[in-house]
């Protein structure tokens, strides 16, 4: 029989057995009885001689039982039995799991949704993004001709898609909003392996005549927000940009886009891009670098494959466009461009590059608190072994060998593991809501969502494996070694701190409490260095006053205000503002100050040869008169703009210092001239030099920026949503509203994208670091509390060993402080042990973090002092606690403890 | 090792083991009968007997026992070790006296 059959079949097990042995005791019966003996007699006689029919049974049945699965569910009850029988101790242990598992679960499966987790669609490792690069510049958006050769030319894709968010104004049965919009080329779905949940997705007929298709594609969240999940709403018309388009599908309800954290509500075919913009077709503009692509390479393709193919599909292409013009040099610089194939298989994102460090150093934290939580169940197992030692004695005189009560303890210590990840599980869920709702991205929550799903199971179920191996491996090597004999002379009640296992339990105990100490040092000091930077970074002057500026973000070109009714526009917003009351300045820029996404544009400086590796590329910005009055940012040399400074006027510029600095040296740069690479620029005068502001962030060095003014956009950028920088007197807030009817008296459906104070966005610039310190400050306080705990226990232990010498001493005079003094000393010693070892993993862990921190570059003594300092008084408080009580009591009391 | 000798013979009950081995031994050794049923069950459970349910002669169901190869092969093994050691121990009395 096999050991499941046996374990399946157990009753039948047992009849069979009983059987067995019944049939010998009557065969045996029936052979004395014809030799002549009585009945009662027989049965007497044989009964003798069979022994104890009970043990035989018992023994039978322990033959086989050495599987598995079934010593493991009696380990499991006889687990749950002890734990239900001390309440106190699994609660703490399981808490004190489920914290350490609950925080690395919640971290990570922020990493797997935004590093690790792949598109929702066939074969994502299929998939390619494409990046143009030259040794001065890289961008992944190319003009949609250079698209089309490069999809006809290939060999090594199966297909290729090109797309390009648009804003959208959308008008549903009358009513307004703004949508999230993506212009796609037929192909997009088919390549990604994209089905439609209803209705239909676009086909390559979609293709082919600029503006004739108006339909539409939303995603299963914009049918749910918009049209809750009515089947009707394929079929029906929605006005996107002032032009009517019929919806004909939904897609699936897992994909909202190939960018994570860039949820899109709306797929419209790329032919009605000049509709949806600004009624230009960039379709045919080979200098029109506006769109995405990806590809699906063929199976067999190789990455490398892929490169080597496009490359020369790309030199053919780049030779045809420049066509007669190409001299040498031209030939060594298109020979140095190329397009690169990179792997998409998790989509496109920013979130990924901006977030990756930031979390994979809350990984490890959270990783430092698993082992000090797990530290810290160990303590406890190691003290609760000393108190079940009687019981592990008894269990081992009965007969169970080493192995099994090892087996047995790491059966309790995966059953607690369990328990703990089975809340840590539920903390981490709704950590993560929480984690989620923070600002992370500046002005809005991360457009991402968390489910939990198998990667994050999987990922719990290791840990507490993992943790269950580690916390309980020591308590369990140390009972196995427990000496059966003096256990069981030890007693009941009493501790016995002379016996040798007790001690070996005790020394592993203070081996643990030194790595907690150490361990809660290194995560106090680093949250501390952290924290000290983000201090730092709001420290940094920006250089330009942030108080008392209201921000509002204003796009008119998506509903189609464009060229001089645009600039007009602008011109008349500017004026109605600034005759509210309560506006001192008003200014507009096309990137507002502190946001990410810079304009760069490559640029001549007359008089100036750029160094071969030399980026000639440069951020630049669109203002208006005021802008830098508004922000309060110095003019340094010649003159502000003016509202003269118009598209009939010349054209001019202000650079600010670095800049000045970097091309002109001590020369003054006000009359110089520099023109933009594009053919379409033409000279450009500067004619003032600004301070120099952090413009990006505040962590960044000091730029170069140059800004233009608005009124003389540089053809191509001539359509662009604006943010008014308004400064006021009184609260910026307390002016929204009478802003708002000032932009609507000025043009009715100007789409308001949102209101902000300019501190708050400097605020929300730094989200991302009060994110990391934030949490790592909330994970370092745990693992503290947590070293105080494992101390506390520990010291407790030490001084209840101690009770009959302190009370020795005390009868021989000894004083109460010195005594206090004493047991003090010995937790101090564990404390230095700690801070020793802590110190130099502090200098190490710095390095790995060395790019969360801001103007803390080797260590930060200030910050380990106090980490030092903190540890210390908590951790003397924790031994003082047992301490007191010990040497508080009567002489005579501790005496007869003994 | 004897259990296993016996069991050669062919299928057969557990009693009759137990008689078999107390005839074998007459009365140099008195055998616990119950000691008996762990070992078989031992035995059965290394694969060394397989067990079937039969009717003896008497008439009711009773537990045979059979010799498996795996068992036969076993009982080679220490019927050779067994020999050896009583080898050893004869050379050793011999040479020590």
């Amino acid at each position: 029989m096999r050991w499941y059959q046996r374990f399946f079949r157990r009753e039948l097990t047992e009849k069979h057995l009983d059987a067995e042995l019944r049939f010998h005791l009557e065969q045996q019966i029936a052979d004395c009885i014809s030799a002549g003996m009585k009945p009662e007699q027989a049965q007497r006689r044989a009964r003798l001689e069979f022994g104890g029919l009970d043990q035989a049974k018992e023994e039978c049945r322990d033959v086989g039982r050495s599987n598995i699965i079934e010593s493991l569910a009696q380990d499991v009850r006889y687990g749950l039995r002890t734990l239900r029988k001390s309440p106190g101790f699994a609660a703490v242990a399981v808490l004190t799991l489920a914290l350490g598992i609950g925080a690395n679960t919640a971290i990570f499966s922020l990493i797997d949704t935004i590093l690790l987790k792949a598109l929702p669609v066939p074969d994502p490792e299929r998939l390619v993004s494409l990046r143009w690069e030259s040794p001065q510049a890289k961008t992944d958006s190319l003009p949609y001709p250079t698209f089309e050769l490069l999809r006809n030319s290939n060999n090594v894709f199966s297909g290729m898609f090109a797309f390009s968010n648009v804003g959208l104004a959308t008008r549903v049965d009358g009513r307004p909003g703004l949508a999230r919009g993506q212009l796609v080329t037929g192909s997009y779905f088919s390549v990604l392996g994209v089905q439609a949940f209803a209705g239909r997705t676009f086909t390559s007929e979609e293709d082919r005549v600029p503006g004739a298709d108006p339909v539409a594609v939303i995603s299963y969240q914009y049918w749910k927000r918009q049209f809750g999940l009515e089947r009707a709403a394929v079929g029906k018309s929605i006005t996107l940009n002032g032009v009517s388009f019929t919806i004909v599908g939904v897609t699936a309800p897992g994909f909202d886009g190939v960018s994570l954290g860039d949820r899109l509500d709306i797929w419209l075919p790329m032919m009605m891009q000049a509709q949806m913009m600004d009624g230009r077709s960039r379709l045919e503009d080979p200098k029109g670098w506006f769109f995405r692509i990806m590809a699906r390479r063929k199976p067999g393709v190789s990455l490398q494959q892929a490169a080597a193919n496009l490359n020369v599909a790309y030199q053919q292409i780049a030779r045809q466009e420049t066509g007669a013009r190409i001299t040498p040099e031209v030939e060594r610089e298109l020979a140095k461009q190329k397009i690169a194939p990179l792997p998409a298989s998790k989509g496109l994102s920013d979130l990924r590059d901006r977030f990756a460090t930031p979390l994979l150093v809350l990984m490890a934290l959270v990783g430092l608190v698993l082992l000090v939580a797990c530290a810290n169940v160990s303590s406890l197992l190691l003290a609760r072994a000393n108190r079940r030692q009687r019981e592990i004695a008894v269990r081992a005189a009965l007969g169970a060998g080493r192995a099994r009560l090892v087996r047995q303890l790491l059966t309790e210590s995966l059953l607690l593991a369990a328990l703990g990840s089975l809340v840590g599980l539920l903390l981490a869920y709704y950590g993560d809501d929480l984690l989620l709702k923070l600002p992370l991205m500046g002005e809005s929550p991360l457009a991402i969502t968390l489910r939990p799903n198998g990667t994050m199971l999987v990922f719990t179920a290791g840990i507490t494996l993992l943790a269950a191996v580690l916390f309980g491996s020591a308590p369990a090597w140390t009972a196995a070694r427990t000496d059966l004999n003096e256990a069981l002379k030890a007693g009941t009640g009493r501790v016995a701190t002379a016996s040798g296992n007790e001690r070996s339990g005790w020394g592993m105990r203070k081996l643990i409490v030194i790595g907690e100490v150490a361990l809660s040092l290194l995560l106090v000091a680093s949250a501390g260095m952290l924290v000290h930077s983000l201090l730092k970074l709001r420290d940094v002057n920006p250089r330009f006053n942030q108080d008392k500026v209201l921000l509002v973000a204003i796009d008119p070109t998506i509903v189609g205000y464009r060229d001089t009714r645009l600039m007009s526009l602008y011109k008349d917003l500017a004026e109605a503002i600034s005759e509210l009351p309560g506006v001192r300045f008003v200014s507009l820029s096309a990137v507002p100050p502190l946001s990410r996404g810079q304009w760069r544009t490559g640029m001549f400086v007359q008089g100036h040869v750029p160094g071969p590796n030399e980026d000639t590329t440069t951020p630049w910005n669109l203002i208006g008169p005021n802008f830098l009055r508004t922000l309060q940012i110095p003019l340094l040399q010649g003159r502000d703009f003016v509202p003269q400074d118009d598209s009939r006027a010349p054209r001019v510029a202000i650079i600010n210092q670095a800049m000045a600095k970097f091309y002109y040296g001590n020369d003054s740069a006000v009359g110089k001239r520099l023109s933009f690479t594009s053919p379409a620029g033409g000279e450009i005068e500067i004619v003032g030099v600004a301070g120099d502001t952090r413009y990006e962030s505040l962590r960044e060095p000091t730029q170069h920026m140059l800004y233009l003014p608005y009124l003389q956009p540089p053809t191509g950028s001539g359509e662009f949503g604006a943010t008014a920088e308004i400064r006021t007197e009184g609260s910026p807030e307390s002016l929204v509203s009478a802003v708002r009817e000032a932009i609507r008296s000025v043009g009715r459906d100007v789409p308001i994208i949102g209101f902000r104070s300019l501190a708050e966005e400097v605020n929300n610039s730094l989200a991302q670091e009060r994110m990391v310190a934030e949490l790592s400050s909330l994970f370092g306080l745990l693992t503290l509390i947590l070293a105080a705990v494992g101390l506390y226990g520990v010291m407790t232990c030490t001084v209840a060993g101690r009770t009959g010498e302190i009370g020795i001493r005390m009868a021989l005079g000894a004083r109460r402080s010195q005594l206090l003094w004493m047991v003090l000393r010995e937790s101090l010693e564990l404390v230095t042990i700690g801070v020793v070892i802590g110190i130099p993993l502090v200098f190490v862990f710095v390095r790995l973090i060395s790019s969360q921190l801001y103007g803390i570059t080797r260590g930060d003594p200030l910050t380990i002092c106090l980490a030092v300092a903190l540890q210390s008084t908590i951790a003397a408080i924790a031994s003082y606690i047992p301490a007191r009580r010990a040497t508080k009591g009567d002489p005579m009391v501790s005496l007869r403890h003994e | 090792m004897l259990i296993l000798k016996v069991v050669t013979l062919g299928p057969i009950h557990g009693y009759a083991i137990g008689q078999r081995i107390q005839q074998i031994f007459r009365d140099f050794i008195l055998l616990q009968q119950g000691s008996l049923y762990p070992a078989l069950h031992r035995l059965e459970d290394r694969g060394w007997l397989k067990a079937q349910w039969k009717a003896p002669e008497t008439g009711r169901d009773a537990k045979f026992y059979a010799l498996t190869p795996k068992g036969r092969k076993q009982l080679d093994v220490e019927l050779r070790n067994w020999q050896q050691l009583t080898n050893a121990v004869a050379l050793i009395l011999q040479t020590a006296e």
